[in-house]
């Protein structure tokens, strides 16, 4: 079955604050097109997939995306992001305890993990994210 | 990201981020808060009704900023968010620490 909707969105050397701004303005596309993508999944997908992509870039060798970038798709059952990275996967916990309240950081992944499937493995060269939030209406 | 800032009497300060409060402007919402509660204004409200969006590194800095405001004998207190900041305050259980509020009047009134 095709999908619904999708959209490629190339990153490669964007900084974070391109990185965030253009993820933001294709998903606002995306939800157009797609229609009737209802709003708990949309605000699940672009929240995950935020953390996701601020994650690549502060933990690159030079604050900047190096690697494909994103591909949103939008399925009957589902919303997918997959982001494309250069280098091998970065160690990290997919599915972190939530911090106390206290602590000023370490809540991306969990966040991430509470909204969507999250799979993170090499690819070639380089390191597939796949964020799967299963469709609710 | 534009930040309005109302320094009101009694030492309360309204601050109104505009736009994202991501990992790339959640430092400029920090400095504010910090440099208000310098100023003497230790009861913080942030007005969040023009905030479109917030992220863990966001979250982070109302963190920080509640520190340092009870550090100073007052409180950091929220306002106004829309779903997806409410969803993340839930997400993380932050909803108990950091409490949304209805009104701006709300939140700098409550005890």
């Amino acid at each position: 079955m095709p999908p619904d909707a999708d959209l490629d969105l190339r990153l490669e050397g964007e900084d974070a604050a391109g990185v965030l701004d253009r993820v933001h303005h294709a998903l606002e596309e995306l939800w157009r097109t797609a229609g009737d993508v209802a709003e708990t999944d949309r605000v699940a997908l672009e929240t995950a997939l935020v953390e996701v992509a601020g994650n690549v870039v502060r933990h690159g060798p030079d604050g900047r995306w190096h690697g494909e970038g994103v591909r949103l798709t939008v399925r009957p059952d589902a919303v997918v992001a997959v982001a494309r990275q250069a280098g091998p996967p970065p160690m990290l916990d997919l599915a972190p305890a939530m911090p106390s309240a206290d602590a000023e950081s370490g809540r991306g992944l969990a966040i991430v993990a509470a909204l969507v499937d999250v799979a993170c493995a090499a690819e070639g060269q380089g390191t597939r994210w796949t964020l799967t939030r299963r469709r609710t209406g | 990201m534009e930040i309005g800032t109302d320094v009101r009497g009694g030492g309360v300060a309204v601050l109104r981020p505009q736009g994202r409060l991501t990992m790339v402007t959640a430092g400029e919402l920090k400095s504010e808060v910090d440099r208000v509660v310098d100023e003497g204004s230790a009861m913080v409200v942030v007005d969040m009704e023009e905030t479109s969006f917030m992220d863990s590194s966001g979250l982070g800095a109302l963190v920080g900023g509640l520190r340092r405001a009870r550090a100073a004998g007052g409180d950091l207190r929220i306002a106004r968010v829309n779903g997806q900041v409410l969803t993340v305050l839930r997400l993380t259980t932050m909803d108990r620490v950091l409490t949304p509020y209805e009104t701006v009047e709300d939140a700098a009134g409550a005890a």
